[in-house]
């Protein structure tokens, strides 16, 4: 009965895999160069911000959260979401095109984990 | 004021550490003395641990930003009630909860069942001893709320987004939710010790579970409604890491509330449900971790946390702990009973468990993925919202159409056709409710149209089950009252029912449109008329700021009435935030869902416009919970004798 709960579960994963619905890499600035197709990037924001979100895009650059890294320019077309602002971390969904990150989706951190500075 | 609450944390630290240590000689050495000065150890670290968060609520009230916690959360502008939300705003007023309904549950747990189950008691002490400790431990030594500073002139403040009611009662329902599980575990770690393995600490634990169970499900449905009407971005679960945490452990329980019923009676699943009660309670823990360590919003600071390895290194050394004691006690779990057929009360609750704990492993797998990627291949990936949305849909479905069969399934063996005539009005009634959805055009979504369907006919089954208990007992009241633990369930059964039908609607069927407006000008979204009217722009300081809402106000015709505001804020410290503007209509159970989402030079702005059906009753879902809950949940003088009769039972 449990293997064949085990063998169950096993194979609806293998479907979902086979379907297509995969996964995404996951990337900062340091490890973005050399990965088309679309990603996911965590970073902390940079000014300056120019644009807006919609017709030409927002733009702004994006750093490592940590340690140094290069700075990606980043060009965001989308709803700006709240609590957007330089020093924030974010996590985009895009691709590379050229040497700019095009990004169709943009989350600030949880803000359900309290802290009204991140990192400290 | 601070030496005192670190005093008070060190007393408590003490207090559980011999708990621990004295429980445990004195169970071992079966003096009972001793065993009983550990009780009264845990007792008293729970009034040492209250004087500790005293301590540390004052400090909040009083805005006393000598405290390095109090200066990190709260600001001078903030009111009494926002200063004291910010005990639960950071990592170590936090865990100060989380000792403190520890300690207030062991000690009610321990005083409550002292004499019924005495001989399973001088070994929950020491385990919930042990794990007060540790959280004690962690307060005294590596993460203490009572750090002291030179005072600075103002506080860091608190997020504007969590200065809202649902903040208020969200996060400390949860922690009493998480917490609750630790009793049940360690009942179960306590039967397994003692090798009383016998079923009442099933029996005694049973409102343990369903307490921790409903805090845990009520509180995600507050958070829900709070990312719904103000994080403004338009949906209220996001299958984010910090939600999950808060699922997975109350799927979990799920499974664990339903496979009792089957020990209880039948004997069986013995193992299974041991193995249920530490899942929940290492995924507690874990949800814990998650939410405080950040370890999976950013995996390359998981060092920079300073409480996340002894978490990690606590969850592990639990989870060896249970595995050891369920293997050590394996050959006195074995069943009394076996299944006897694939169509039974049994074998549906199997079924069900099955897919709640697949379901649970999913979106764990989901969680952990972005860890177990970085350390096992070269890079980490993320799983987005369609994976955990198929295996919602691959489980949920099923799982929702169970709800319906299991309840009127016999026990032992079923027959298949007097099961069928059972149903008969169920099947009808979603035969009826399929075709009548597919007329009106809900056929758009097939997910959403079987989703509807399985819930008409778990809601017939429901409403059958109660009109033939109400006719062979004369008064539904009685009838409730009799079986408070089925009907407080059937009525949990409904709550997900409008759960599902308001997930379904809102996600399958809901409208979403952008529109740019110049004032005066309207717009038609599906039978709404929308006026762009007029801006307003409000300036204000505050001590940490400047900032400036813009306020679009729109006025609303056709299916809806009157104006509807939403607004952009723009402030020069915490960037910008939407004030969404929703408008419901109950006929409907449908929001008209508007985001102002940008200004344009040329006096147009942009919005985005949600319709979203049947989303109000996903809120109503969680009211129905709760009240189904407390009917289950309501002292019952049969369930004590019950377990008087299994005393006398274990004693032979």
């Amino acid at each position: 009965m449990v293997a064949l709960a085990v063998a169950g579960v096993l194979a609806v994963f293998l479907i979902y895999t086979a379907v297509g619905g995969s996964s995404t890499p996951l990337l900062q600035p340091s490890n973005l160069a050399g990965h088309p197709g679309t990603v996911s990037l965590t970073g902390k924001v940079v000014g300056p911000v120019a644009g807006e979100g919609q017709q030409a895009g927002l733009r702004f650059s994006l750093h490592n959260i940590n340690g140094a890294s290069p700075l990606v320019p980043v060009v965001f077309h989308g709803a700006v979401p709240d609590m957007f602002r330089v020093g924030r971390d974010v996590n985009l969904t895009g691709q590379l095109q050229g040497s700019s990150f095009v990004a169709t989706s943009m989350t600030t951190k949880c803000p359900s984990k309290y802290t009204a500075t991140p990192g400290t | 004021m601070a030496d005192l609450g670190r005093a008070a944390l060190v007393v408590s630290f003490l207090l559980t550490l011999y708990a621990a240590c004295a429980g445990t000689y004195g169970a071992l050495r079966k003096e009972r003395g001793v065993a009983d000065s550990a009780r009264n150890a845990l007792v008293a670290a729970f009034f040492s641990t209250a004087v500790a968060a005293v301590v540390l609520a004052l400090a909040l009230v009083n805005h006393d930003f000598s405290f390095a916690y109090v200066s990190a959360h709260t600001s001078r502008d903030l009111s009494t009630v926002y200063a004291l939300t910010a005990f639960w705003g950071g990592q170590e007023g936090s865990l100060l909860l989380w000792l403190l309904v520890l300690t207030g549950y062991g000690a009610l747990a321990v005083m409550l069942n002292r004499r019924l189950l005495r001989d399973l008691i001088v070994w929950v002490v020491p385990i919930v001893g042990a794990i007060a400790a540790f959280f004690s431990f962690v307060l005294v030594a590596v993460s203490s709320p009572f750090v002291t500073q030179t005072p600075p002139l103002d506080g860091a403040g608190l997020t504007p987004s969590l200065q809202n009611p649902y903040m208020v009662a969200h996060p400390p329902m949860l922690y009493l939710g998480y917490v609750g599980l630790t009793i049940p575990f360690a009942f179960a770690a306590a039967a397994m010790i003692s090798g009383h393995t016998d079923e009442r600490w099933i029996v005694a634990t049973r409102r343990w579970t369903l307490a921790a169970w409903m805090f845990l499900g009520f509180g995600q449905i507050l958070g829900a409604h709070w990312a719904y009407v103000e994080v403004g971005w338009g949906g209220y679960y996001a299958w984010d890491p910090v939600e999950n945490a808060a699922l997975m452990p109350w799927l979990a329980a799920t499974a664990f509330l339903h496979s009792v019923m089957i020990q209880e009676r039948k004997g069986m699943l013995r193992v299974w449900n041991m193995v249920l009660v530490a899942l929940a309670f290492e995924l507690a823990v874990f949800g814990d971790f998650l939410t405080r360590s950040g370890v999976i919003n950013s995996i390359h600071s998981f060092a920079k946390s300073s409480i996340g390895a002894w978490f990690l290194g606590f969850v592990v050394a639990t989870a060896v702990f249970s595995v050891v004691l369920i293997l050590w006690r394996l050959p006195l779990l074995r069943a009394r009973t076996k299944l006897e057929s694939a169509l039974s009360r049994e074998a549906t609750f199997l079924y069900n468990n099955l897919l709640l704990v697949a379901l649970c492993l999913t979106v764990l797998w989901g969680v952990l993925f972005p860890v177990l990627t970085d350390l096992f291949l070269s890079q980490p990936r993320t799983m987005s919202r369609p994976y955990y949305d198929f295996f919602l849909r691959i489980f949920g479905l099923p799982l929702l159409l169970l709800m319906g069969i299991g309840p009127l399934v016999a026990w032992r063996r079923a027959s298949a056709r007097a099961l069928l005539r059972t149903l008969r009005w169920p099947i009808a009634a979603a035969i009826v409710a399929g075709a009548a959805l597919v007329a009106v055009g809900a056929g758009s979504s097939r997910p959403g149209l079987i989703a509807y369907t399985f819930s008409a006919f778990v809601l017939t089954t429901i409403v059958v089950e109660l009109v033939r208990g109400t006719r062979a007992t004369g008064s539904l009241l009685q009838l409730v009252g009799r079986n408070r633990r089925r009907y407080g369930g059937y009525v949990v059964h409904a709550a997900i029912v409008l759960l599902a039908l308001g997930i379904a609607g809102s996600s399958a069927y809901q409208t979403n449109v952008e529109r740019q407006l110049k004032p005066g000008q309207t717009t038609k979204v599906d039978g709404y008329r929308l006026t762009y009217q007029r801006f307003q722009r409000t300036p204000s300081a505050t001590i940490s700021g400047r900032q400036v809402t813009n306020t679009a106000v729109l006025g609303v015709g056709g299916r809806g009435h009157g104006t509807l505001d939403t607004s952009l804020v723009e402030s020069t410290t915490l960037g910008p935030s939407h004030e969404v503007g929703i408008q419901t209509d109950w006929l409907r159970a449908q929001d008209l869902y508007v985001i102002l989402e940008q200004q344009n030079a040329d006096g147009s702005v942009l919005f985005q416009v949600f319709l979203k059906p049947l989303v109000n009753l996903i809120w109503i879902a969680g009211f129905v919970f709760l009240g189904g809950s407390l009917v289950a949940l309501w002292p019952d003088a049969r369930e004590q004798r019950r377990l008087v009769a299994r005393l006398a039972l274990a004693r032979g």
